[in-house]
């Protein structure tokens, strides 16, 4: 049984969110601010963080920079600040994840599973360590059983959508063009090339994103192509 | 007040002293004015003695003459020495056999009857008119003999025939010039000793005429300045301490020798002791006296000038403040007549003194001094009255120079003032009118001079002045006009730059003169409040984006336990069909909410410009296809058909891509939306040179009675009935955006054909 810690001022999200993680199994602590949010960590075994930023008292983001000096649990922010600057801050400070409010419940039981999973199966990630396994941070492909794994979740790909990302995690970082990344899965000269790329890439992140909209992983660098963020 | 008081009398007595001063230096001037040695400069006064003195040379040269006179007179009048009165000296015919012979004692007697007599003050100089003279006396008469002219000059008719006065007169005149020489050498009260000496061939026949006899030669030649000369042709040294040679000497000489030989000598001493009391002692006492005077002017002048100095001095520093240890400045009345009608005033007193004034004071000084110097008394009086006048003015003039009214107080800056502060026309018309005043008045004037003088005129002094005066005046004018165009030019070009938006353009005000530096301070603040309106406007638009972000917080945390708590609701299995029905209302219009919100958020952003932008280099191309990639399963899900044109190569703008990727996702969502079904929507990419443009087409569901520009208004929509989703923003946050990145967004509708296009610049 994994314990969720839930820190709000707003106790009807709190009770929420205790709803939808015990349905999940989880086992949810809560606490209305950071100092009470410190006060259970120390007196607890946590997980897992989820915590607001406005709040009275100790606020998100120095709550965060406190439990950091201590500890490496993973912590996700939900806030309902969702300017691009607030979220470079939280990850910045050593949050894992941002989520915006309002939240799509199943979004953040997914993010929240993401986050364990990775906390817990660093240890035995090390262990598959061929040369047919690429990573890039929870993304796993094993070339030579042709699997793709996040956050150690098998997931299923077809043969174009697999070739499209293991071309991309091998070269994590590289801006690939749509044209690059026709040339090289297809073969061909990418004389009038349609969406097929586009499209599958869409696919992907669908199979591999919890949100496709802010992906972790398949970035879209809008008018230059996409890439593998190196992790 | 005591203080005050003091000063001001001191002031009066310094003022007094000054004129008195002013009349020290008169009088030192004076006394070398009138000095017998004025106009001589100054270095006799150090370096000459009366022996040196062009007086001295010229008084001996004078005795010299008349040494040379009393030779001959002495013949004329003297028998063997001594003057004989029953000498013969004049015989004349007035017909055949009527032949007369006159006596010295004959011509006396008639001398003293026709009113002649000898003035013993005067040097025995001949005085007296006559004034009868008989009818009979006055006939002409043949002169046989004339003591002062021998025979063989009488060969004229003139020369020969003269009335009995006329001869009387002339030999008188000798008579006088003798017997003044002979008092003045001959007696024993003489300072000048002489010897002429004529030797014939034979030595024992010879003559000498001297003053001293028994006094021999070097006796006479040391006794201070002599002089010896010698007729010898084996002496040709003329030997003497005067500093003239005296080169008259030998010429008289040779005219009174009375033998063929050139054995003679002369030799002049003079006692420079001037201890006999005759004229060289009295003239030598004189030199003394007119150089002691001279030196007394010298120092009474330099005195008088030192004391108008320092009292002067006094005054500048103490004219127009009542104490000294009190620095502010009173004014007389008179001080705050305005300075030029002062100076005009004071010129017209002026002129009134000098024409009228002085010549009244100088009438009464007529009464008092001697008609010689009445020239020189009439010229002090000028003299005082201007330097009078001149002092008045001066310290009027001082007293408004400290107190700072010298051309504050004055009609011409008045005048100026006027000028300057008046309208362009008033200042055109009165300028232009000063301007043809001026020139008319210089050119009559010219032609004038032009005519009277004709062909010297361009050596004419006052005409060239004029000249010089036109050419300057007309070149000031032109300067005026130059710097008023170049004043007006700056005016133009900050107008420009306003008008162009660069609201912080400034004029540099100290560049301008009168009314247009009134104008350009009038730009800057036009200037100023464009600026502050901009400033104020951008600061509202940001408080409002910021207070919609805010609100936009405050919104969300209430918003996500409604989102939340619907969907528990939904998750419990509950039968009712009706409930069922109002959650997914209600998780509909939750979710709209949520949207708006963010929305909301973005449109206030962009419209305000308060976002900061990553632009770097963007493939238009690729962005069409990413997009086209991100939305064609959804337009397939609504049964649309997605037609892109897209050229084959890299279109490259300057974009940020997230932003620009906003802008085609707000469009696309717009062709999703509002398309209808079953229908195809173009999308194209067209490579126009320069610029590029994106156009989205496709075929609204719903007629489009609205205006394109409507369309991208904050929360307007082509038919509000039409969904519940999106928040109406999307187009005004596109069109906002697209701007923001220096492109342009055009919205057409032609019938249900909806027509979006993005245009921006193509990178070189």
């Amino acid at each position: 049984m994994q314990t969720i810690l839930v820190c709000d001022d707003d106790k009807q999200i709190v009770e929420a969110i205790n709803i939808y993680l015990t349905g999940e199994g989880f086992e949810v602590i809560k606490a209305y601010d950071g100092y009470e949010a410190l006060e259970l960590l120390s007196t607890h075994e946590v997980n897992l963080m989820i915590v607001d930023v406005m709040m009275p008292g100790l606020d998100g983001i120095r709550t965060t920079l406190k439990v950091r000096e201590t500890s490496s649990i993973p912590i996700i922010i939900l806030s309902a600040k969702s300017e691009d600057t607030d979220k470079i801050l939280g990850l910045n400070i050593g949050a894992d994840d941002y989520i915006t409010k309002p939240f799509n419940p199943l979004e953040l039981v997914a993010r929240v599973k993401s986050q364990l999973r990775r906390y817990t199966q660093l240890g035995n990630l090390n262990q598959q360590n061929s040369s047919q396994v690429y990573k890039c941070g929870g993304l796993m492909i094993n070339d030579e059983n042709k699997e793709v794994f996040v956050d150690g979740e098998l997931i299923k790909l077809t043969p174009i959508e697999y070739n499209i990302l293991l071309l991309l995690v091998k070269n994590a970082g590289k801006v690939f063009s749509i044209d690059e990344i026709y040339e090289k899965i297809w073969n061909e000269d990418a004389i009038g090339a349609d969406n097929t790329v586009a499209v599958h890439i869409r696919h992907i992140r669908e199979k591999i994103e919890i949100n496709p909209k802010e992906p972790r992983y398949l970035k879209v660098v809008w008018g230059v192509g996409y890439k593998i963020e190196k992790q | 007040m005591e203080h005050m008081k003091s000063i001001s009398m001191l002031k009066r007595f310094v003022g007094l002293f000054h004129v008195i001063f002013a009349c020290i230096t008169f009088t030192g001037i004076g006394l070398m004015y009138l000095n017998s040695n004025y106009g001589r400069g100054l270095s006799w006064l150090t370096s000459e003695s009366f022996e040196q003195s062009p007086d001295f040379t010229r008084k001996v040269q004078n005795d010299i003459t008349n040494i040379f006179d009393y030779i001959r007179y002495q013949e004329i009048f003297e028998t063997n020495g001594t003057l004989d009165y029953s000498k013969v000296v004049l015989e004349v015919s007035s017909g055949p056999g009527d032949d007369r012979s006159y006596t010295l004692n004959d011509i006396i007697v008639y001398g003293k009857s026709l009113g002649y007599y000898l003035d013993e003050a005067d040097d025995f100089a001949l005085k007296g008119d006559p004034i009868h003279v008989p009818e009979e006396e006055q006939q002409q008469l043949y002169v046989i003999y004339r003591c002062y002219q021998s025979e063989e000059e009488l060969t004229g008719p003139d020369q020969s025939f003269a009335t009995l006065p006329d001869l009387t007169y002339e030999i008188l005149r000798r008579f006088s010039a003798y017997y003044s020489i002979n008092e003045r050498l001959m007696s024993d009260f003489t300072n000048l000793y002489y010897r002429v000496a004529y030797y014939s061939n034979n030595d024992s026949i010879y003559e000498v005429y001297t003053n001293a006899p028994e006094m021999s030669i070097d006796s006479m030649m040391s006794m201070g300045k002599y002089i010896y000369y010698s007729g010898d042709s084996s002496d040709l040294a003329v030997r003497t301490n005067f500093d003239s040679t005296f080169p008259s000497i030998p010429a008289m000489m040779t005219e009174n020798n009375p033998y063929t030989s050139n054995k003679n000598y002369v030799v002049i001493g003079l006692d420079t002791s001037y201890k006999a009391n005759d004229d060289y002692h009295q003239a030598y006492a004189a030199y003394t006296n007119s150089r002691q005077s001279f030196i007394n002017g010298l120092y009474i002048m330099f005195i008088g000038l030192a004391g108008c100095v320092v009292t002067i001095g006094f005054l500048i520093f103490a004219s127009g403040h009542s104490s000294f240890a009190d620095r502010s400045v009173y004014l007389y009345p008179f001080d705050n007549l305005p300075t030029d009608f002062m100076l005009l005033l004071m010129l017209l007193i002026t002129w009134l003194c000098v024409r009228f004034a002085a010549p009244i004071v100088s009438k009464i000084l007529h009464l008092l001094v001697v008609e010689s110097y009445w020239d020189r008394a009439n010229r002090m009086t000028m003299f005082a009255a201007i330097y009078f006048c001149g002092l008045l003015t001066f310290f009027s003039l001082l007293r408004r120079y400290k107190a700072e009214t010298l051309w504050k107080n004055s009609m011409l800056r008045r005048l100026v003032d006027v000028l300057s502060e008046s309208t362009f026309k008033y200042r055109l018309t009165t300028g232009f009118m000063l301007y043809l005043g001026a020139n008319v008045f210089l050119i009559t004037l010219g032609a004038f001079m032009i005519l009277r003088e004709e062909g010297e005129i361009l050596r004419s002094v006052p005409f060239l002045t004029l000249m010089v005066i036109w050419v300057l005046g007309n070149l000031m004018v032109f300067y005026y006009l130059y710097r008023n165009a170049e004043q007006t030019d700056r005016l133009h070009e900050a107008i420009e730059k306003l008008a162009s938006g660069e609201t912080s353009y400034k004029v540099d005000v100290s560049r301008f003169s009168s009314l247009e530096s009134q104008l350009a301070e009038g730009l800057n603040r036009i200037s100023d409040g464009l600026e502050t309106a901009l400033a104020e406007q951008v600061k509202s638009e940001r408080l409002k984006a910021d207070l919609i972000t805010n609100v936009s917080h405050d919104i969300k945390t209430p918003l996500t336990s409604i989102i939340n708590y619907v969907d528990l609701l939904k998750r419990e299995n509950i039968e009712n069909p009706t409930v069922q029905q109002y959650l997914e209302i209600l998780d509909q219009k939750s979710q709209r909410l949520k949207t708006l919100t963010e929305d909301l958020v973005e449109a206030s952003r962009a419209s305000s410009g308060n976002i900061k932008l990553d632009i770097t280099d963007i493939d238009l191309v690729e962005l069409v296809q990413q997009t086209t990639g991100e939305f064609e399963d959804r337009f397939s899900a609504r049964h649309l058909e997605l037609v892109n044109s897209l050229p084959n190569e890299v279109i490259l703008i300057e974009a940020d891509g997230r932003r620009l990727w906003r802008v085609l996702e707000n469009l696309y969502n717009n062709a999703y939306k509002y398309a209808l079904e079953n229908t195809r929507v173009y999308a194209s990419v067209e490579d126009l040179g320069s610029e590029v443009v994106f156009t989205i087409k496709n075929i609204s569901s719903s007629p489009l009675n609205i205006s394109p520009e409507e369309l991208t208004e904050r929360f307007v929509r082509g038919d509000v009935s039409r969904t519940t989703e999106g928040s109406g923003l999307g187009l005004s946050i596109a069109k906002d955006l697209t701007a923001l990145q220096g492109g342009k967004l055009e919205i057409t509708i032609d019938g249900d054909l909806f027509k979006a296009s993005v245009t921006f610049p193509i990178k070189n």
